[in-house]
């Protein structure tokens, strides 16, 4: 979204103020809600497409409503309706007042606020020293100093949201240095315009931040537990194989199992959220680019600082994808090594099983042979009983010494006879 | 009461999902009473299916395990006459399964993890109080859910 320049004049004070649209699941008043109770507040301003102007006194104010889904963000504007040469930037206790009061119609629970004071000079070297009194005067010293849109740039205090309910504060200088009104005034607003910007961006990374907040602060607990069982299950791995039954394998391979999608999928969650942190942090990097900021005396610049502070919110996405890639790595070689033993038992249990399936066999074998040898019997008792009672039937006095004599003939005719048999079948 | 939401609404993604979109605007104390009466009905469920009958902590593990039989990260055990504590290690299945599907985690621990094993410990003893007396969430090593017999009244931190 582009301010532009929507009102005449230089800001002398502008606030940046952003909300989250819900807090705690609670919701906070509406932009328009908000606009048109500033409005009425200000009699004889005007609410036009979604901004509110207002004159009072020396003063003009300004005041729009910028994008965002999950938040709202507000740009406040307080220019000066007279038409000094040259100003500083110390008497400003009208100007304040005026902020103070406008805030204050403004929704609770402020998520961040960017306060911008501005002055002018109409030479390099008057705007540095303008800069110099002002932070003398106030006893400030400056976290960051750079020359942006022709004009002085200092952050001079920052406070950072690093607890939940705490609110992100940055204070910011700027003396442009032109030679018309004209020209500072189009540098003001120029550098308002990416302020809001990176007021958005900024918006976007806290966000995704705090949603993550609490997940960043488990990690550490999380991760300690899962090792310390990671541990157990290799120790427990490492026993004789005789001491590992299949069933402890088993419920091993279960709880692996569980854990690994579970830190997959955790990690691949956590992955979406840093590239998206990493998308935000691309698009300051290139506002901040455009920005080439120079240098002023031995200060950081505020380009350097700022990209160097956005760097380390995002840091903690890919600590956590890092940290819990490590424990699936160590996962994974758990699972490996379940795997490869239950193998290994399967394996063993088949070679015992084929061992015992050839012994069978031996032993059926032997029962066929013995089976084979009895048939052999009864067949030769069945032949001699046949010849005993022919014997009879022709001379009964030598049928007996017949009988005896037939018994080596019927055990040869048995033989061949089953031979005959098994060779048909 | 019919249970609405299945047993292992803490692993699943879709389920939370929908608790979300259903509950998100209601007030907490609303939400709580439904999964308080779904943690219930799952409780006299499982006591039926398991043939419980005391109201003691022993009966309390009984239920908590068997509602939690699969959980690897949870472990449940008698901490004194009348007590009993869940505590879950590692990487919360509820977190994974928030952070997964970008939901608010620590608003579903309060609205509905909390209330859900208090009504399920409260099928064994409806005089059960539950205790958050440690967190992941506020960077504790645990989340430790204290059951204790005394008014039946879930504490929140």
């Amino acid at each position: 979204m582009k301010v532009g320049r929507p009102v005449e004049g230089l800001p002398r004070l502008a606030c940046i103020a952003t909300f989250r649209a819900e807090t705690d699941r609670s919701s906070i008043p509406g932009v328009a809600e908000t606009l048109l109770k500033i409005s009425q507040r200000y009699g004889s301003s005007s609410l036009v497409n979604g901004s509110v102007r207002f004159t009072s006194d020396a003063l003009e104010g300004y005041i729009t409503a910028l994008d965002g889904r999950d938040w709202q963000a507000y740009l406040l504007t307080l220019s000066s309706r007279e038409e000094p040469a040259f100003f500083s930037v110390e008497d400003r206790s009208i100007y304040e007042d005026q902020m103070k009061e406008i805030l204050a119609l403004l929704p609770e629970n402020r998520f961040s606020l960017l306060t911008l004071r501005t002055g002018w000079s109409s030479s390099r070297h008057d705007a540095e020293a303008v800069l110099k009194r002002y932070l003398k005067t106030r006893s400030l010293s400056p976290r960051s100093v750079g020359v942006v849109h022709n004009s002085f740039l200092a952050t001079v205090e920052e406070k950072q949201a690093l607890e939940a309910g705490r609110v992100s504060e940055k204070q910011i200088v700027a003396i442009p240095f032109d030679p018309t009104r004209e020209d500072a005034e189009t540098d003001i607003w120029a550098l308002l315009d990416d302020l809001a910007q990176l007021a958005l961006f900024r918006g976007k990374l806290d966000l995704l931040l705090s949603e993550r907040e609490a997940m960043f602060s488990q990690i550490e607990a999380s991760e300690k537990s899962t090792q310390l069982r990671i541990n157990q299950i290799f120790a427990d791995i490492r026993r004789p194989p005789e001491q590992v039954k299949p069933a402890d394998l088993e419920s091993m391979l279960t709880e692996v199992t569980i854990l690994f999608s579970r830190l997959s999928v955790a990690a691949s969650a956590m992955t979406r959220d840093y590239v998206l942190a990493g998308s935000h942090l691309r698009d300051m990097r290139s506002l901040f680019k455009k920005w080439n900021e120079g240098i002023s005396g031995d200060y950081p610049t505020n380009s350097a600082v700022e990209m160097d502070t956005y760097e380390r919110l995002v840091a903690p996405f890919k600590d956590f994808v890092d940290r819990v890639d490590a424990l699936r790595v160590q996962l994974n070689t758990i699972l490996d090594a379940v795997r490869t033993y239950l193998g290994i038992q399967q394996e063993s249990l088949s070679i015992e099983e084929q061992k015992s399936s050839k012994n069978q066999l031996v032993r059926l074998v032997n029962l066929q042979e013995i089976l084979h040898k009895l048939e052999m019997l009864i067949v030769a008792v069945y032949l001699t009983e046949m010849a005993k009672i022919v014997f009879d039937a022709v001379e009964r006095e030598t049928a007996d010494i017949r009988t005896a004599l037939f018994i080596p003939v019927a055990l040869v005719l048995s033989i061949i006879i089953g031979r005959l048999l098994h060779r048909e079948k | 009461m019919d249970l609405s939401i299945p047993a292992d609404w803490f692993v699943n993604p879709q389920v939370l999902s929908e608790f979300y979109e259903r509950f998100k605007d209601r007030q907490p104390e609303e939400i709580r009473k439904f999964s308080y009466q779904q943690g219930l009905t799952l409780g006299r469920g499982l006591m039926k299916q398991l043939g419980l009958k005391g109201s003691d902590e022993n009966a309390m593990i009984a239920v908590l395990k068997a509602a939690l039989r699969d959980e690897p990260t949870a472990s449940v055990t008698k901490v004194g006459e009348g007590k009993v504590l869940l505590r879950n290690s590692g990487f919360c299945p509820l977190m994974t399964a928030c952070l997964s599907m970008n939901l608010p985690w620590t608003w579903i621990c309060s609205v509905l993890g909390w209330p859900f094993f208090h009504g399920l410990v409260s099928a064994v003893n409806p005089k059960v109080n539950m205790s958050m007396v440690k967190r992941r969430a506020k960077g504790d090593p645990y989340c430790d859910h204290l059951f204790e017999i005394g008014e039946g009244k879930l504490i929140l931190p």
